[in-house]
């Protein structure tokens, strides 16, 4: 059942509608629909960091959402159930998340079967983990600036692919690695804030901070394509000038958004 | 043997018999339009064929399996259509498909033939008196294989896991639903098939209810019951079932062969590494440590290494850890199959392991 806050953008291409979930684990989410949909245009999901503004998600996308006929799906996870919810494991989020792009499907809001995935910081996190989980679910992969990463090594998870959880991401890794994936981080996100996860073992195994982070994290995906014969990643990274951790700073500069929506 | 039917004997009210009749869930794909005529020679019955029939002693079974979809109650008197055909239920009846002055309802779902044995627990089962074959317009009783899949080669990119038990009530249905309802979640068009046993709509609606996209099984391919039937057509319907699943769309499918690995059509099944290759990987159901490890012996013994173990034993918390410490394979409840990660894994498992046997 729909319970829905809608808001009308002036330019009129989009409306911007808040969906609250029903049901105990059941998400909330901000949708940007389109005026026109394109038949068969995959969706995007974009997903939140923990300052959890999934309407700020849903605005800075739509534009270039709706442009090419296109939903955006922001979720929300909420910091009273979904603590964590970018490690993904510990409460789940990805079957919150799967059952929301069910619920939409069935409203015919969006086909909600394969879509494009972006999400920053905490919200890049749940996207890389989720892709290596469901990466038949995704067409292009767009991760901004998470604070740390899963790296396709013997660590145990959320760091690596150890332990019994760790192979369930692992055993879709190399399906990952065919997908379109872009990384961003600004080229001043370099410095350990009170939200960067700091021990010997992770800067050891990703870096100092979010920017080396990233860089370790593109090169380790394409020596590990390397290491198992496989094609070459279509793995991009972008160091933006000039941009620290800031969504809205990234949004408004353009280059993010434009990632996202790349053709 | 050829049973030459006199005309004579063809009755023209046969269609408004059929059409007063419960037809069985397994004659599901009769077009009862086609019905029109009776022979009422029914002795020379073949598997498959459709048997008009009276009720005339309620035993064991006292509903059928209708074509909807729902049970019905059976009365004495009431008319039915069933096909003729052999069964084997360890824990039911074990009956082949003749049809003689009386016949036995060997399922509800259903087969008419003859018992030759029963389980300890089981009562007489229900009994019919045979009014005759039905017969289409060419005088020819009509069999459920003229409404079959056509043959079709086995598909390309349709991965496949097959489930198998180490007997009837092992928890094999279980488990193919719960799989097919976990790699839905996970967004994979999923065909979840039944290639052997005996044609019910249980299992078959426990596929739907599990959001299977697809559901098929045996009787798709003209068989009431796989019992005593041929292995090449066992592995041809397999692969037709496959192909039907592949061109409505899917691209995965669980596949759930019928009792134990050691009952004879289940055994020369995944015994015929043909068939094996259709699958990228195995789940056993079973319900205890020993007949896990028993069951695991057997398997490798056909060329089989399980991804994991499934069924009652996992409702077990002690019998589960004896069971992995046994085999050294995991042991995945209902809930780890239903789980759209574990189920997505797995697949991918399974997927590997067709590219590695490829």
């Amino acid at each position: 059942m729909m319970h829905v806050m809608e808001k009308r953008a002036k330019a009129g291409a989009f409306r911007l509608a808040f969906r609250k979930g029903r049901g105990k684990r059941a998400l909330d989410c901000w949708l940007a629909l389109p005026a026109e949909a394109e038949a068969g245009a995959p969706p995007l999901v974009a997903v939140h960091g923990i300052a959890r503004d999934a309407e700020a998600q849903a605005r800075a996308h739509a534009p270039g959402a709706a442009a090419a006929g296109r939903a955006v799906i922001a979720p929300l996870f909420d910091e009273a159930r979904w603590g964590g919810f970018q490690r993904v494991k510990p409460n789940r989020a990805d079957r919150a998340l799967l059952s929301l792009l069910d619920e939409l499907e069935d409203e015919g809001l969006a086909e909600t079967r394969r879509f494009d995935l972006s999400g920053f910081s905490g919200g890049a996190q749940f996207g890389h983990r989720f892709a290596m989980l469901y990466p038949e679910r995704v067409r292009r992969l767009t991760l901004a600036a998470p604070g740390f990463w899963t790296f396709p090594d013997e660590a145990p998870f959320p760091y690596g692919f150890g332990g019994e959880w760790g192979a369930k991401f692992a055993s879709g890794f190399e399906r990952m690695l065919g997908l379109d994936i872009a990384v961003f981080v600004g080229a001043e996100d370099d410095r350990r804030d009170e939200n960067t996860r700091v021990s010997p073992g992770i800067d050891a195994q990703q870096g100092p901070h979010r920017r080396a982070r990233a860089e370790a994290w593109v090169a380790a995906l394409k020596a590990a394509a390397e290491g198992r014969g496989l094609p070459a990643p279509r793995i991009s990274l972008t160091v933006a000038p000039g941009l620290g951790h800031d969504f809205d700073a990234c949004a408004a500069d353009g280059a993010l958004i434009n990632l996202a929506h790349r053709g | 043997m050829t049973i030459q039917f006199p005309a004579a004997l063809i009755r023209t009210n046969a269609a408004r018999l059929a059409e007063r009749a419960k037809w069985a869930f397994s004659a599901r794909r009769v077009a009862q339009e086609d019905v029109a005529g009776l022979i009422e020679e029914a002795h020379g019955a073949r598997a498959g064929d459709l048997v008009l029939a009276r009720v005339a002693r309620i035993g064991q079974h006292r509903n059928i399996q209708l074509v909807s979809g729902r049970p019905s109650q059976l009365y004495e008197g009431d008319l039915i259509v069933m096909p003729c055909g052999a069964r084997y239920a360890a824990d039911q009846f074990e009956g082949v498909a003749e049809i003689g002055a009386e016949a036995d309802m060997l399922a509800g779902g259903g087969v008419l033939g003859r018992m030759r044995a029963k389980h300890g627990k089981m009562g007489a089962p229900t009994r019919v008196t045979p009014l005759g074959l039905l017969a289409g317009a060419d005088g020819a009783p009509l069999n459920l294989s003229a409404y079959a899949l056509a043959p079709a080669r086995r598909p390309a990119g349709l991965s496949a896991i097959a489930v198998v038990g180490a007997s009837m009530n092992a928890g094999k249905t279980a488990t193919t639903a719960s799989l097919a309802h976990g790699l839905a979640r996970a967004g994979r068009r999923v065909a979840a098939i039944k290639a052997t046993g005996t044609g019910a709509f249980g299992d078959y609606n426990a596929y739907l209810d599990a959001g299977a996209h697809v559901v098929l099984d045996f009787t798709d391919c003209g068989m009431a019951s796989t019992y005593r039937e041929a292995p090449a057509r066992l592995s041809a319907a397999l692969d037709a079932l496959l192909a039907e699943a592949a061109a409505r769309g899917c691209d995965a499918a669980v596949v759930e062969f019928a009792d134990g690995v050691l009952q004879q059509e289940t055994d020369a099944l995944i015994s015929d590494p043909r068939v094996r290759s259709a699958f990228g990987g195995f789940l056993f159901a079973t319900g205890c440590a020993l007949s896990a490890f028993g069951g695991v012996s057997a398997l490798a013994a056909r060329g089989i290494a399980p991804l994991a173990l499934s069924g009652l034993v996992a409702r077990s918390p002690l019998l589960a850890a004896e069971a992995e410490a046994a085999t050294g394979l995991r042991v995945l409840d209902l809930d780890d199959l239903r789980d759209p990660a574990e189920a997505a894994a797995l697949i991918r498992r399974a997927e590997c392991g067709a590219r590695e046997a490829a």
